[in-house]
Parts: C-alpha cells; sequence; structure tokens
C-alpha cells in the first residue's frame, strides 16, 4: 500500500505521475497554495521575449510630447484561444481595441501589446489606424500578471502605464481621463467597467454588481481597482518645457505584478494592496470608461467566478488582512 | 474581479439577499430582479466552488498544454 501510495508499480516501472514528480513536474505538488512562491514555485523553461513589431519611438529619455508631462504606455496582455472560430473572434477584438487606442483624445506614446504565448502566435496586427506599437511574444504562457510585467519592462522610460485587456474597449477620452486622475494623486487610478452588448441578462448582472470596477473603502479609497482599466505611475512627470521632474517616485518594486497569479484573477487586487501597503494612493478615474466583452451565459459566468474563487487563497495567505478590508468595502455598480 | 463573495461559510444566502435588496432600493422591476438574483445565485455558486476546490484543481490549465491537446 505504500508503494500504491507513492504512485509506484510493484516490480514495475513508476506509474506516469510518479514519474513526473520525480523530474519535479508534479503539477499537484506544485498547485497554488499557500506560502507559494513567485515563478520559482513552478520550474518551467525560462520566459524570453521576442519582439514581433516595433513601431514608435524608444520612451527612455523621451521628452513628453504633451502638456500634461506624461509619458504613457498603454499595455494590453493577450492570449488568444487555440480554435480557430474563437480565435478569430478574439483577433478581430484586440484589432478593435488598438483601433480605439488609435482615436484617443490624448494619444498613448505606445502602446505595447504582449502575446503571452497564444498557440499559433498571434498574427502581426500593426495597422495604420493603430498607434505607436510594440507588440512582444512570450516564449511561453505565463499568465496575465507576468505578460503585464514585460510589458513594463518593454515601456522602459514611460512615466505612467496605462492597463486594458485585449476584449476591451477604452473610451476615446480614457487615456486623458488616466493622466487627469493621476495628475491629481500619483499613484494607482481605476474607471468604471461597463459590459458590452447591455441587452444581454449576463451583461446585466456584471453592469449591477460592477465585476471589473473594483470595490470602495468607507475612506473613499479604492480597495482595489481592476487591470481592464488601470493607470499605474511608474516615474515622476516630466516638466513639459524643461524636462525637470514633478511629483513622487513610487517605491521600486512595488508596482509589479506577482507573477506567481497565474490565472487572470486577483493579481491586480494584489498589485492593488501592495501599493497601498507602500503609501501609494488609489484612486477612482471617474472619467475613463472601457467596455468589456464577457463571455455569455450562466456557464461561463459560473466558470469565471470560480476562476475568481480558486485565487482567493493565495492572496489571502499573502495578505491576511484583506479579508477585513473586503467585508467593509462596498461594489461599484457601473 | 470581484472578491464580494467571500463570505464566512453560511453567508452565501445573505449575499444573495442583500443584492436583492439593493437592486430593489434602486428600482429594477421585479422580473428583472429575479433573473439578475439568480445570476448572483450562480456567481456566488461558483466562487464558492473554486474557493474549496482541492489546490490541484485550482491549477490554472497552460496554454500550450490546451495546444499539445
Amino acid at each position: 500500500m505504500v508503494a500504491r501510495a507513492a504512485g509506484a508499480r510493484q516490480g514495475g516501472r513508476p506509474r506516469p505521475r510518479e514519474r513526473a514528480r520525480r523530474r519535479g513536474l508534479d503539477r499537484g505538488a506544485t498547485a497554488w497554495g499557500a506560502g507559494a512562491g513567485a515563478a520559482g514555485s513552478r520550474p518551467s523553461a525560462p520566459l524570453l521575449t521576442r519582439s514581433v513589431v516595433r513601431r514608435g519611438p524608444s520612451l527612455v529619455g523621451a521628452a513628453p510630447a504633451h502638456a500634461d508631462g506624461e509619458v504613457v504606455a498603454v499595455i494590453i496582455p493577450a492570449l488568444a484561444p487555440a480554435s480557430r472560430r474563437a480565435r478569430a473572434a478574439a483577433v478581430a477584438a484586440l484589432r478593435e481595441t488598438l483601433t480605439a487606442l488609435g482615436t484617443q483624445t490624448r494619444p498613448p506614446d505606445l502602446v505595447v501589446l504582449v502575446d503571452d504565448g497564444s498557440c499559433p502566435p498571434l498574427p502581426c496586427l500593426d495597422s495604420a489606424s493603430a498607434p505607436p506599437l510594440h507588440q512582444l511574444r512570450l516564449s511561453r504562457n505565463a499568465g496575465p500578471a507576468a505578460a503585464r510585467n514585460a510589458g513594463l519592462a518593454a515601456a522602459a522610460g514611460a512615466t505612467l502605464a496605462c492597463f486594458t485587456d485585449a476584449d476591451c474597449v477604452p473610451d476615446e477620452a480614457w487615456v486623458a481621463a488616466h493622466v487627469a486622475a493621476q495628475a491629481a494623486a500619483r499613484g494607482v487610478a481605476s474607471g468604471a467597467t461597463r459590459a458590452a452588448g447591455g441587452a444581454s441578462a449576463v451583461a446585466a448582472f456584471h453592469d449591477a454588481c460592477g465585476t471589473l470596477n473594483g470595490r470602495v473603502l468607507p475612506s473613499g479609497a479604492l480597495l482595489y481597482g481592476c487591470t481592464c482599466n488601470l493607470s499605474v505611475a511608474l516615474a515622476p512627470r516630466r516638466g513639459a518645457k524643461d524636462g525637470a521632474d514633478t511629483g513622487a517616485a513610487p517605491p521600486p518594486g512595488v508596482l509589479r505584478f506577482d507573477p506567481a497569479f497565474r490565472a487572470a484573477s486577483f493579481e491586480d487586487v494584489d498589485l492593488c494592496v501592495r501599493a497601498a501597503k507602500a503609501g501609494l494612493p488609489l484612486t477612482k478615474a471617474p472619467a475613463a470608461h472601457v467596455l468589456h466583452t464577457y463571455a455569455r451565459g450562466p456557464f461561463s459566468l459560473y466558470a469565471q467566478f470560480r476562476r475568481y474563487g480558486a485565487a482567493e487563497g493565495q492572496l489571502v495567505a499573502k495578505h491576511p488582512e484583506y479579508l477585513q478590508q473586503l467585508w467593509t468595502s462596498t461594489e461599484l455598480p457601473a | 474581479m470581484t472578491g464580494a463573495l467571500s463570505l464566512p461559510p453560511g453567508a452565501s444566502q445573505g449575499v444573495v439577499r442583500a443584492f436583492n435588496a439593493a437592486l430593489a432600493a434602486a428600482g429594477v422591476p421585479p422580473h428583472r430582479r429575479a433573473l439578475l438574483v439568480a445570476l448572483k445565485a450562480v456567481a456566488v455558486a461558483g466562487y464558492r466552488a473554486g474557493r474549496d476546490a482541492p489546490a490541484r484543481e485550482r491549477e490554472p490549465v497552460d496554454a500550450l498544454v490546451r495546444c499539445a491537446e
């Protein structure tokens, strides 16, 4: 019995699971849980980044092109489904996102699109209507948190990073709204997300619950915002005329996502909790609107919330005080 | 994402009831409210199922694994 429990067959080859465990690849042994480390808890090949498209200026040391003194990079992680039909829909949605970013009242200085190891890879999405674009591809799927960190690395020199998702369409004043919110309080800002196709019952449910709107504490500060509509101040603004820095610099390393959060779940909450602990303000960007396309039907809704629930333990293990804050916070209906 | 559903065991019905009350206070018509409350119950059930699942089941599906399949 002991041998069976260990996964080995008596007098024969070890069971496949045992062989995997010996190689250090046992998925169960490296599953998420309390105290799970960052990427190191899951042995795998090193994460490499390859540039697919690079159209636009380097932001390092760039003088701001706008009077607000910000150098803005928009970062979008993307993982296209493998099935042909779903993939075509995902690529079409991504083109719509890029088109919306190309028609902003305050254009972003660079858009960084990170293909999070889609298989097959995303096609080149550069077009005349798209803003300056840097399209990257990760060598393997590493999750949205790691993909956003790769985008941040590619946006070196930016003073402000705005995040949205591949299934979102930002309002035309979205970047301007985040710039304005960061001018009022420099730190983390998040705006409202409405469901695209508001006629469906599930869309109406998400709007009523404010599923991706974050939550607000009794003090009026945000407990967290969601990465489909989030901005993070990376560096002090630069003076528009003389290049002099204004504003405070955030603590180094705080404003990066923890790649241990492998699914699109709670990685934004973790970043916001860490930012709050570091003393950075978390504020609402009331004019920053994004339309988000949700999966339809109750089964998709169940699966979406199941994914959220599955990551809760990971966050609570890292920030035990979170649940107490959560219970005093309120939803932000769209 | 929302963590609104993370409440102590046994409090799920309270979440749904509070949601119903909030919708009623917002003037949502009863037939619409019934639909939204049903969806809230689905979301609560999903969240709790994910939270209570064994760690092995919570492992996210790797895109490369999906691709290999």
